[in-house]
This record gives C-alpha cells, structure tokens and sequence, in this order.
C-alpha cells in the first residue's frame, strides 16, 4: 500500500473537515481564475478595440486618452469638432490605407449613435480579428442618405431592437427625440469590445439630424421635397441627354453618393429651416461649442474624429508627427499608446485585486495547516501504529505532506472547475451586460495555480509534519496512555 | 549453526520519573529464541513486559546491553534503522489490536508490509493469503468497526505474519477476548507461526495462556529469571 493511498484514506476517515478545507482553497482558487479572466477580458476588451486603427484624428482642444474613449469606446464626449476637410485630407493621404468618419453626439436608450461609414466595419476587428462587418445578423447599412441603422449586440439585447425595428434617437442623454427615425437592417454579431453597445448610422443620415421638436411629419415632408428636387435634376438631365445619376439609383437610392450631391439634395439644414447651431452662429439648434455633437453640414459642423488605417503600422509616427505639423486644429493620437497609458493608471487596481484574491488564498492555506496540525493531535495513535509496523520518520513525514498536498491539488482543481464554470455562466451575461469578453477555457495559468499550489501544500503541510515526526511511538500505541 | 530469530545480552531500560530520578524498567541479563521456538514470558503488571517488546523491537531504545534480531544488532543503531529493522524481521500484535480505522481489513493486512523493503507487488496478494489463512477471506473491505473483536484480533494476527517475519512479538494478544475466543486466537496464532517458521515471542500474566507453552521465561521488576 502505498503512502499516497494511506494519505487519502486518512483524508477520506475525515471527510468533513477535509471536504471544508478543499471549498475553501477551491473557493480562493474559483475567485482568482474569475478575477483573472475578468482582467484579462477586460483589458483584453481594450486592447483588441485600440487595435483597430493605427491612428485617430481628433480636435486639440481634448485629450488624446479623450479622443479615444470617446471614438473607439464610446465612452464621455469628444471634447469639440474636426474640420470636414480633416477627413478629405486623411483620405488623400498617400500613407492611409482608409479612413473612418465619426460623428457623434446623440443616443439612443443610452446608447452612443455613430454617424460613420461603412468602412468601420471593415476597420474594427473583435478578439480574433475578424472584421465587426463578418457574420452580422442582416446586413450592415449601405452609405449614403440611407435611414439604416446596424446596431451591436449588447444594445439589441439592452434595447431590444431587432431587424426591422425603428428608432428614434435623443440629443445626448436627454428625452427630446429628434424626429429622424432610422430602420434597423443589422445586429452586429457579440465581439467583446465596445462595438457590442453602440449603434452606427451612416454619417449622411446624421447631418440630416437635428429637427428639434419637429417630428416625423416635417422629416416626411422635407424627403417629398428632397425626391421632387432629385425628380427635377433627373428631368432635366434626362433632356439633356445625360445620365448623371444612374450609379446611385443603381442600389436602390433615390439620391447621389457623392459629397457634393449630399449636399445638395440629401441636406435637410438650410439657413431658413431653423435648425440652429451656435457654432454657426445663424441658427437655433442648441448644441454647445466643444460637446462634438455635429449636426449642420459636414463642412459647417466637421466632425467628432477621424478613424485612420494606415497601410504599414510602421508609419505611424511619422504620421502623427505629419499631423502635429501639418493640420492645425487636428491632432492625431496613437490609440494603442493611450490604451496603454490608461491601464497603467488602474492596473495598480487590478494587482491590488489580484493580492486580495492571494491574500485569501493564504487565509485558506494558514486555515489548512491550523486544521493538519490540530489533527495530528488526536492521531498521536495513529501515527505511532504506523511507526510500530515499520513507519520511519520520513515515511510518517512524507504522509503527513502528501496529505496537505492532496488537499491543495483537491482544492485546486476544484477551485479550477469552479472557476471556469463561473466564468462560462457569466460570460455571457458579461457580454451583453458589459461589453466584456471572457475568454473561457484552460490555460497555461491554471498549470501554474496548480504548481503554486503544490508548493503552497508543501509549506503549510511542513509544520504537522514535523509534529509527526516527533510523536513517540511508544506512549502513544495504548489507547489508555 | 543458524543466527538465533531473538538473542538478549544484558538489556537494561531505565526512564527518568517525576522528581527527576531514574526507575529501571527491564533488566534482562539472557534470552535467546531460536527460529520456529515458541515462548512465553510471564510477567505482572508493572513488570515491564511492554517495555521488553519495545525495546526488543526497536520501537524504544536500550540503554545498555545487546539485543539481535535475525543476527542484526538493534541496539547502537540509529532511530530509522531500528524502523528498518523491525519492519524487516518483526511482526508485532499488539493487546489491543492497534488496527488503523480508516483502513480495510486488508489495508491493515497490507500496511504490515508496506515499510519492508523489497516486498515488491508482492503484498497485496500476501494479505490476501494471510486473511483467509484466519478466515476472514470475505471480510477484505470491512473496516475495523465492521469487525467483531474476535475478528479484529484475526486481522491483528494476519497483519503480524503475513510477511513472514522473522520474530513475532505478541502482548498479551488474548486479553481483551473471551475465554473461548482466547483459545481459538492462540490455536490460530500458533498454527500460523509453526507454519510460517517464525520465532514467537508472547508476554502475558494469563497463566491459562502460558500453560499453552512449552518454555516460559518469567520477568521480574528490574531482572527476569529462567
């Protein structure tokens, strides 16, 4: 027989307390895998997102940490506008691969709506890089003056729109709906970062916003004058024997793709419309200076930021350095460098959070070796029958630690299961409650609880031990001495 | 000429009382057993029978004087040598069974062996043997609360000589039986012994049980006489 086996027999003849010791350690164990996969979803969550651009362009007067929150998080406001020409010029830019418009400033059930291209799809990837427009439920929303909406997965769950649904959105966190109503034509698949809670809208459709209190109705009636305008130009170009327009209406638009035919037939913000905005000083949309929040032409109001893939990585500084030269009131922020920077202003809160977890831990240990050693006690007996039939010291030792190892390894993979199950029962609710993707699953960090812990048993377990070893024998082998 | 299985020279254990002297407890001037010999020591309580098998058996050391087991010397040596020793050459029953709770009856057969070196896989089918031997063959999975203690004590005897030791030391193995359980343990004992050509060595003071035995040494506080 061997000592394992006498070891787990004098583990199992105590069954109780040695079921309490191992919850307890499995219980330290479960909490730090949780704690860890939650960090590690987390940071995880931000880093994948920071991945998505090699740069952001975005006003001076906010904080690069600002710009990125803001654009890529949807987190607070943008700190001001861009000018348009920012984008045009990202755009011509020989060293960019695509550039991503954003325009934001409105809500949705507390949800950000993103005025942005169809690019954005493209740019931004979840935790496997595979691109937010793959795999979408529907179809992401065609650019242009079209009132379609693709919206993330933790904001249908939220919202509960689904395709087909209509919306109405908010200026900022407030209750008066513009009168805009857009049509949900996708729900964005769950990827785990900050996607999962935003809705986006094609930036056409964004500067068409800003009807306060003006209603459906003014909205019909500005697109029956918007189609007799198009109908108009389509007749006289028809005349003159051109067929300016046919591209567009190709894909079922009644209205041009092209900037300048945005604006003139697809724009609802005309001087006499009353929609005022203080930036342009002539009318009465009540839009503070600085909140980023666009709604005007995109050469009036500009917009939030400025998404910029770069075809090489590699040219990132310099394209930021250009930018700090070059653009004036634009500046080009690294959102790696900032995501970066942010954690390391609360990671020192993530280790405190991993030490109390350890702190536990040991609690659970000192509590293990407290229970082995009172248990030696009253196997002074035990031990000394052991000894009696041919036990040496050692082999009364090594049983005593194989014990607080059992307990600990028990403990361990206990707590392993405990913790990975908790983690694939909350992942999903993380998911859509939080936009945090936790990655469920062994790793090479449960081998090394286990060889953590396998040490941690060897320590507490050293103390019984050696009270085992000093037992004697002969006192100890008549139940009435 | 064959090592005797147990030679005693001049063994003297003495302990150290509460007002800080010393009180001899065994002094034992000759004992020689040889391989297969059955013998009895009387002794009354106090006497220290149990002392005698302990030091006999390296459990507690000697003071003084010379005790060999199977020819290898069991004094002068060092605590884990001694526990070598007895787990090589010795099989131990104890007067009140000494069977471990959490573990089966063969379990407690087995553990008998589990300290001698080089048993190999052997053990588990020894205990096997050696619980039938006694007749528990179809008690291997009781534990020790499961047992009658005429049982337990049969376990007792199986764990002592299932590894066929070389000397077999028993206190007073019947006293916690009754008469007619006493009886049929000692017939057991003794067939198991004759069978496995080990030295037995009992101490007791059941002059009914000594009678059993063809030479009886008697121990006397501090000194025994032949």
């Amino acid at each position: 027989m061997s000592r394992l086996r006498l070891a787990w027999r004098s583990l199992t003849q105590r069954r109780l307390s040695s079921a309490l010791t191992i919850l307890s350690i499995g219980l330290g164990v479960a909490l730090t895998i949780a704690i860890m996969a939650l960090r590690a979803g987390a940071e995880g969550s931000y880093h994948n997102t920071a991945r998505g651009y090699d740069a952001i362009l975005g006003p001076t007067h906010g904080s690069p940490l600002q710009i990125v929150l803001n654009t890529m998080f949807h987190v607070g406001d943008a700190g001001g506008t861009i000018p348009w020409q920012a984008y045009e010029d990202a755009k011509a830019d020989g060293q960019v691969k695509y550039a991503v418009p954003y325009a934001v400033g409105d809500m949705f059930h507390g949800h950000h709506v993103v005025g942005t291209s169809s690019l954005i799809f493209k740019a931004l990837e979840d935790g496997d890089a595979v691109p937010l427009g793959e795999e979408v439920r529907g179809r992401i929303f065609t650019d242009g003056l079209n009132w379609e909406a693709v919206v993330g997965s933790m904001c249908a769950a939220r919202t509960g729109l689904v395709r087909g649904s209509t919306f109405r959105v908010t200026h900022g966190v407030g209750t008066a709906e513009h009168g805009e109503t857009w049509t949900v034509v996708g729900i964005l698949r769950p990827t785990g970062t900050p996607a999962d809670r935003a809705i986006f809208i094609p930036i056409e459709t964004f500067y068409e916003i800003g009807d306060h209190g003006k209603g459906a109705d003014y909205q019909a009636e500005r697109r029956k004058e918007r189609e007799a305008e198009r109908e108009k130009a389509a007749a006289e170009a028809a005349a003159k024997g051109k067929g300016k327009n046919d591209g567009s209406a190709g894909h079922g638009h009644a209205h041009a793709d092209n900037d300048d035919e945005q604006d003139d037939n697809g724009h609802a913000h005309d001087d006499d419309e009353g929609h005022a905005h203080e930036e342009g000083g002539e009318e009465g949309h009540a839009h503070e200076e600085g909140d980023g929040h666009v709604h005007g032409t995109k050469e009036e109001l500009g917009l939030s930021a400025v998404g910029i893939r770069l075809k090489s990585p590699i040219l990132r500084l310099r394209f930021v350095a250009d930018m700090r030269s070059d653009r004036g009131p634009v500046q080009a922020v690294i959102p790696q460098d900032q995501v970066r920077e942010l954690f390391d202003i609360i990671s020192p809160l993530g280790k405190l959070l991993t030490w109390i977890v350890i702190m536990m831990v040991i609690v659970a240990g000192i509590g293990t070796m407290v229970g082995l050693y009172n248990t030696i006690h009253g196997r002074r007996r035990e031990i000394a029958i052991l000894r009696a039939v041919g036990a040496k010291p050692l082999d009364v030792f090594v049983i005593i630690i194989t014990e607080a190892l059992l307990l600990c390894m028990l403990g361990g993979v206990f707590g392993l299961l405990l913790g990975h199950a908790t983690v694939i029962l909350i992942a999903p609710f993380l998911l859509t409650q939080a936009g945090v993707f936790l990655s469920a699953g062994f790793s090479a960090l449960d081998a090394w609880i286990l060889l953590v812990l396998v040490g941690f048993g060897f320590i507490i377990g050293l103390l019984p031990a050696f009270q085992g070893l000093r037992t004697p024998v002969a006192a100890n082998l008549h139940p009435t001495e | 000429m064959p090592e005797p299985a147990l030679r005693v020279r001049d063994l003297r254990k003495s302990f150290r009382d509460p007002e800080g002297g010393t009180f001899v407890a065994v002094e034992l001037p000759s004992l020689d057993i040889d391989r297969g010999e059955v013998v009895g020591l009387r002794g009354e309580s106090g006497s220290g029978k149990t002392t005698l098998l302990h030091v006999i058996s390296g459990i507690l050391p000697a003071d003084s004087g010379r005790v060999e087991v199977a020819g290898e010397s069991m004094t002068g040596r060092s605590e884990t040598a001694r526990d070598a020793l007895r787990a090589r050459h010795i099989g131990y029953l104890f007067q009140t069974f000494n069977l471990l709770p959490g573990l089966t009856a063969l379990e407690n057969v087995q553990l008998g062996m589990t300290f001698r070196p080089r048993m190999g896989a052997a053990p588990r089918q020894a205990a096997i043997d050696a619980l039938a031997r006694v007749g528990l063959a179809d008690r291997h999975g009781y534990k020790p609360s499961q047992l009658s203690v005429g049982q337990q004590q049969r376990v007792a005897i199986a764990r002592a000589l299932a590894g066929h030791p070389t000397l077999v030391l028993a206190d007073e193995p019947t006293s916690s039986l009754d008469e007619a359980r006493a009886e049929q343990c000692l017939d057991l004992l003794l067939e198991f012994v004759r069978e496995s050509q080990a030295a037995l060595l009992v101490v007791s003071h059941d002059e009914r049980l000594l009678a059993r035995f063809a030479r009886v040494e008697t121990l006397r506080a501090a000194e025994v006489t032949a």
